[in-house]
């Protein structure tokens, strides 16, 4: 039963991040859903251990992220009506917050509506407390690029710190 | 505000609920435990297919296997996740994936050759004509999900079959894992990948690899000889199979160049699948063309780009349709003469003709809603046994309210079509609303049905629909509509209690789940 309990450990650990950096993709529970179950099952298939917590903080962005990306490629031959649907389900989660979470909810709203790279930005480095550094190595990209998104992100967002 | 705070709280509300936790959990769960079955089925499996077959293997039989499979499990397993009994879990699982495959119903030359050579049986499978993997002067070898025809172009004969099932490669129009057929050196070889982002290195948040999707080993490889084809209408025999990864990697490598060098998009590459004239001839019926063209000769004179085409006003043959480089040339049609006849079409109908649904859950409340589906649905698309609907109800909530049961949910229902050891969803649709129920003798019997209204009527008629009854107009937005768990059940159960020999449900696109 150890290796049941090890990954239920991780699982309950990790679930909520796995989710959140899927639906910041997504932007749908049923696929969240379904990417938090791939990326597990990924981790059992490939029998993979973790040196550090930051290795399994890591491993699960990015394995999350590239199964968001893999999916978002092959969505136009599937369903493209659906992914419309998807789109307005974080509209639906933010109209049923309580009203005191006003500037929450529209600030998720705005994310949401963020291009796909400006989105990954806000989650890894605003989010996650990855440095540019970091975030640029952990997606390859150069630094500047990385800089420049969050800057885009951080112009879209600056509405809400101006009330 | 601070920015950070905001961006940090608003990002805290995308979690799961408590409910969905637990239900990614079971299926992650559901997964695991068939591997586990399956690792243990796996020496009786090779004892059944090892012997020759001569009569299709009933349901009975796969339930003796899965029955016997669990007691090995229980005795020699132990009721531990995973049979390891280290802290380490198991490199890979594909090993056990392959086993849960080899219950696969092996299917008739007949059978094979009906499902991969006759459009009209082909098309609840694809949208596209099969694939051509191989073609010169005088061969043609093409397939699909279900098997793979190698046909002999100057004597217009088949010469030999495979049945992809059997050798659990099936994988057409999936989401994750493909079936790929290569020929080198008079070998037919076929293997199969699964597609992943990019990999990680060990290091992970110091060193990752790009996110281009990268196809991995998975299952099994198996090769055919080509010289030893026969010219009669049966399944070839595998010379060589095996699942080193390494030698699937040189597939995959020689595979890559393979389809680099042969296929390309028909629409995009082929002049005359853009014609007015292919219009004509596809149509808006059983019409279609091969998704693929196949690239033959070696320059610019003898470069021929080649699909198989069904003409819908001839619902029961494939041509072989040749489009040459030469500019202003028409295309060539030469007529495929695979020797399929009516009663072999009668006799493949008959092998996977589909009894009707019958609910056979304990709920008599529910009972007469999922039969009264299954009707529904089963008039509009239930074709002479071919197709047989299967609902997969999702309940809300039921109330008793002045002598009528009220049954609120989102009623789905598919309609599946059988092909060898899969049932494959060809339509389906749902009815999110309520039933009203009065009580007829010890079960029930239907007095009206409130359904959803479309558009944006929906939400209104839903609250309308559920005034009186705190919470449950939430529920219709909650979920996702339909429950893959009570789905999978209920397949299950229609599979089981008709003693059938399926043993995965496919949805276009997707990759095919796995029954218990």
């Amino acid at each position: 039963m150890q290796d049941r309990e090890r990954i239920k450990e991780i699982y309950d650990r990790q679930v909520d991040r796995v989710y959140r950096t899927a639906m910041v993709f997504m932007k749908n529970s049923q696929d969240a859903e379904d990417i938090v179950q791939s990326v597990f099952l990924t981790l059992i298939e490939k029998g993979i251990q973790f040196d550090t917590p930051e290795h399994e903080k890591a491993w699960f962005i990015v394995t999350t992220r590239n199964r968001c990306k893999d999916i978002l490629k092959s969505y136009w031959r599937k369903s493209v009506d659906f992914v419309d649907e998807g789109m307005n389900e974080t509209a639906d989660i933010v109209s049923t917050d309580p009203p005191d979470s006003d500037i929450r909810a529209e600030a998720l709203d705005i994310i949401m509506s963020l291009p796909e790279d400006q989105r990954e930005m806000i989650l890894l480095h605003y989010y996650e407390g990855y440095t540019v550094n970091e975030t640029a190595d952990m997606l390859k990209l150069s630094e500047s690029k990385v800089r420049s998104q969050i800057a885009s992100a951080r112009r879209a967002l600056s509405k809400l710190t101006r009330r | 505000m601070d920015e950070n705070k905001i961006i940090k709280e608003a990002l805290d509300s995308l979690i799961p609920d408590d409910q969905q936790k637990d239900d990614i959990w079971q299926r992650i769960e559901a997964c695991t435990d068939v591997y586990k079955l399956d690792k243990a089925a796996r020496t009786e499996v090779t004892a059944k297919k090892s012997s020759k077959k001569s009569s299709r293997p009933s349901g009975s039989m796969a339930a003796r296997i899965v029955a016997i499979a669990a007691a090995f499990v229980l005795v020699f397993g132990g009721i531990a996740w995973f049979s390891s009994t280290t802290e380490e879990l198991p490199q890979s699982l594909s090993g056990y994936v392959y086993a849960a495959e080899s219950r696969a119903t092996d299917m008739t030359a007949n059978e094979v050759l009906v499902f991969t050579g006759d459009p009209a049986a082909h098309k609840d499978l694809d949208v596209y004509a099969p694939a051509i993997y191989y073609l010169d002067s005088d061969m043609l070898i093409f397939g699909n999900g279900t098997g793979l025809v190698i046909y002999d172009l100057a004597e217009s004969r088949v010469d030999g079959l495979v049945d992809m099932q059997a050798i659990c490669s099936g994988y057409y129009n999936t989401d994750t894992i493909r079936t790929h057929v290569l020929v080198q050196d008079d070998k037919l070889i076929v293997y199969n990948t699964k597609s992943s982002g990019g990999k990680l290195t060990a290091n992970a948040g110091d060193d990752f690899e790009n996110t281009e999707e990268s196809l991995e080993p998975w299952g099994y490889y198996h090769v055919f000889d080509l010289s030893r084809t026969g010219t009669d209408v049966s399944l070839m025999e595998c010379i060589e199979s095996g699942d080193d990864k390494d030698k699937i990697n040189g597939f995959i490598e020689a595979g890559s160049a393979y389809e680099h060098e042969h296929l390309l998009d028909a629409f995009e590459h082929m002049a005359y699948i853009q014609s007015n004239e292919m219009d004509d001839i596809v149509g808006y019926g059983l019409g279609s063309y091969s998704e693929k063209a196949f690239v033959s000769g070696s320059d610019e004179k003898t470069l021929a780009k080649s699909v198989l085409v069904c003409r819908s006003k001839d619902a029961h043959a494939y041509e072989l349709c040749t489009e040459t480089g030469k500019k202003g040339s028409e295309p060539v049609f030469t007529q495929l003469n695979l020797g399929i006849t009516d009663a072999m079409r009668d006799e493949v109908d008959e092998l996977n003709r589909l009894p009707e649904y019958k609910y056979n859950d304990d709920d008599p409340a529910i009972g007469v809603i999922c039969e009264y589906l299954a009707g529904e649905y089963s008039q509009e698309n239930y074709d002479a046994g071919k197709n047989v609907a299967i609902p997969a109800p999702t309940i809300y909530r039921q109330e008793q309210v002045s002598g009528e049961l009220l049954v609120f949910g989102y009623f789905w229902t598919d309609t599946y079509c059988k092909n060898g050891n899969t049932l494959i969803s060809v339509s389906g649709g749902a009815v999110p609303g309520c039933f009203h129920l009065v009580k007829d003798g010890d079960t029930y019997k239907i007095a009206s049905i409130d359904a959803a209204e479309d558009g944006d009527k929906y939400e209104e008629s839903i609250r309308k629909m559920t005034e009186g009854f705190p919470g449950l107009y939430e529920k219709y937005f909650a979920g996702d509509g339909i429950d893959e768990k009570v789905r999978k059940e209920a397949i299950n159960d229609y599979v089981l209690s008709n003693g059938l020999g399926i043993d995965y449900y496919k949805d276009y696109g997707w990759d095919p789940v796995a029954l218990n």
